[in-house]
């Protein structure tokens, strides 16, 4: 009795056209053979990525064994520790595929939604009913939100079962819920992704034309702001870098980059524009890929990373409000 | 091949009234002078970089710079292909199949006496023709851009280089618009058609290399190879194993090797070549093979 929902909230979800949108979006998920290739695509990159990140740490700690074992038997004394072995760590390539090919796919499944139904002249159908353009998108981003939702959820239970088998760890209470915060600003940043293809995909005439700009954004966020970084550092221009190359001190170093302090913060700066860097670096705090945050309380990760998480939260605001406004009965019905 | 001709010029009208040939055209270009505008950057840097060591210590030192290539500035050029142009040419060949379908036409065609190979040969050298045009463009821009960074007049044997290495991506983007063709003609959903294609991707730029060198995706996008991080006779076996079909390290190998990049590793590109061209041959004779028979196939969407 307590969990029948009140006879007004009922009303809404059966009567409101946005929630007509939204079952007729999950009923369609259910059946597209997209949903399902979705799943099993990245929980097939997710396991096999794992696999190589565990047979890798052991291949790391035979090699270490061998080490000792030579400078054992040279007489020397052990100077290094052994790898130390932390479950979350094993993760890192999962975060960067979804990263990189997770934001993509988010962006098919966004330009999906308006594609199907431009292409099969539904739309003509729909704004046919009392419906407005932004009760439609509305419809289809909660689809997409609680899509992605469900697919984090089977991709969680994926990940606690291939940490079992393949990493040979059970987590303790502080590093599921480590876990879980990690996915959901996985599903933060998809449910952006996804978002902002629904907006092009309303607001550009053609079809084509919202697909390529999807990919070129994602080029630009996923790809070139993140690698400006790597690429635009001083020091990465010549194999070995360029110090030692010159065979120039530390404090020389340091009295020769005191110079270049508005070229370092431009570097940074645009960096700290791309969405998927915010998402990389929030996602490695909470799963201790950075050793400045393994084995920290979540409190001080939160301190260190609010910044990013409302980052993320602002960009998939802003995205789905933009979804809002642009998805109108008037751009929607235009002719390609 | 009149009929192949015949199919390939219409494809490329269908492209021009798309606009799809322009947006590609405009990311191309866009990609190089991304690419161009970072290193000049960074060449400029470097070089204040440079001079203000060399006041600071007050020593004469050689600028590290000067044995860098003068295609440097281009190496963002090739992981840029490898990420938006495979699948700029995925959504191109999608796209083209998907077109036949929803119109109709292909039905139509079919119905014609006109052989399998005709159709899928007539439809890929379409799209890869006005892919190289859109290359050609590239290479052009790429080559006064180096102008601009370096100050100086590519020689004749940069630009042969720089010719063989666009050359190099025409190549590498025909399997990629076989795999789009193909599957915008099998798939009865236009999201799948290009949700399949985009897996097949993801296995051949991120997957095989990880299986093979453990190195993380993000890693895998350096323009030069990836080395194997690890001793483990697992990622050796896999290496070998995997090794002819990662075409994407074949062409980052190949590509880093034209643009005379630093860590290219060996100089002989024969193989690269050889598995670059044989999944191109394999891709399109699928897309022979299967074509008529799928390209009729409802489309729900």
């Amino acid at each position: 009795m307590f969990l029948c929902p009140p006879e007004w909230l009922k009303g809404i979800y059966m009567n409101s056209p946005a929630m007509v949108v939204f079952r007729k979006e999950l009923k369609d998920a259910t059946r597209s053979p997209f949903t399902l290739l979705l799943v099993l695509g990245l929980a097939a990159v997710i396991i096999l990525s794992l696999a190589v990140a565990s047979i890798e740490f052991h291949s790391k700690v035979a090699d270490y064994q061998r080490y000792i074992h030579a400078l054992k038997a040279a007489g020397g004394s052990v100077a290094n520790l052994p790898p130390t072995f932390f479950a979350l760590q094993l993760l890192r390539s999962s975060v960067e595929y979804l990263e990189i090919i997770g934001a993509i796919v988010a962006v098919v499944m966004g330009y999906g939604l308006i594609a199907k139904e431009k292409n099969r002249g539904t739309i003509r159908l729909l704004f046919s009913r009392p419906v407005t353009g932004a009760e439609l998108a509305g419809g289809k981003l909660l689809a997409v939100a609680v899509i992605w939702g469900v697919v984090l959820a089977l991709l969680a239970l994926v990940i606690f079962a291939a940490l079992g088998v393949i990493g040979g760890a059970a987590l303790s209470g502080v590093e599921v819920a480590k876990l879980l915060i990690a996915l959901s600003l996985s599903w933060l940043y998809l449910f952006a992704w996804s978002a902002g293809a629904i907006a092009l995909a309303g607001g550009t005439r053609r079809l084509g034309t919202a697909l390529i700009a999807g990919l070129v954004i994602w080029l630009v966020v996923v790809l070139i702001i993140p690698q400006i970084g790597d690429t635009m550092d001083p020091d990465n221009q010549v194999p070995g870098g360029l110090f030692k190359s010159l065979q120039v001190n530390k404090a020389h170093e340091k009295a020769v980059l005191a110079h270049f302090t508005g070229y370092e913060s431009t570097r940074n700066l645009l960096e700290e524009t791309s969405l998927s860097k915010r998402f990389e670096r929030a996602g490695f705090a909470y799963l201790g890929v950075k050793e400045e945050f393994n084995q920290r309380s979540l409190g001080y990760i939160w301190n260190n990373q609010w910044a990013n998480v409302a980052w993320l939260a602002g960009v998939s605001a802003l995205a789905a409000i933009l979804a809002l406004i642009v998805n109108s009965k008037r751009r929607l019905l235009r002719k390609e | 091949m009149r009929v192949v001709l015949t199919v390939a010029g219409l494809e490329l009208k269908a492209a021009g009234r798309e606009r799809l040939a322009i947006v590609l055209l405009a990311v191309f270009l866009g990609m190089v002078l991304v690419s161009s505008g970072i290193g000049w950057a960074t060449h400029h840097t470097v070089t204040s970089v440079f001079n203000e060591t060399v006041r600071v210590t007050g020593q004469k030192l050689v600028n590290p710079f000067d044995r860098v290539s003068s295609l440097d500035s281009l190496k963002n050029t090739i992981i840029y292909i490898v990420l938006i142009g495979s699948l700029l040419a995925i959504v191109a060949g999608t796209r083209s199949s998907i077109r036949d379908r929803k119109a109709g036409v292909a039905e139509l065609i079919f119905s014609r006496p006109l052989g399998n190979w005709s159709y899928a040969a007539g439809k890929l050298i379409g799209v890869q023709v006005w892919l190289g045009f859109v290359l050609a463009a590239a290479g052009v821009l790429s080559w006064l851009s180096v102008w601009l960074v370096t100050g100086q007049v590519l020689t004749s044997a940069a630009t042969a280089s720089l010719l063989a290495f666009f050359c190099l991506a025409w190549l590498f983007l025909a399997p990629f618009t076989a795999l789009g063709l193909l599957a915008g003609a099998y798939s009865h959903y236009e999201s799948t058609a290009l949700l399949i294609p985009i897996l097949i991707w993801v296995a051949f730029t991120f997957v095989i290399p990880q299986l093979g060198t453990a190195e993380h995706p993000t890693a895998l996008l350096n323009p030069v190879p990836s080395a194997v991080s690890t001793s483990g006779a697992f990622f050796q076996f896999n290496r070998s194993i995997l090794q002819p079909i990662a075409i994407t390290e074949h062409f980052k190998h190949a590509g880093s090797v034209f643009l005379g990049l630093a860590g290219a590793g060996s100089r002989v590109v024969g193989g690269d070549i050889a598995s670059i061209i044989a999944l191109g041959i394999l891709g399109a004779a699928l897309f022979v093979f299967v074509s008529s028979r799928v390209a009729k196939r409802d489309l729900y969407e």
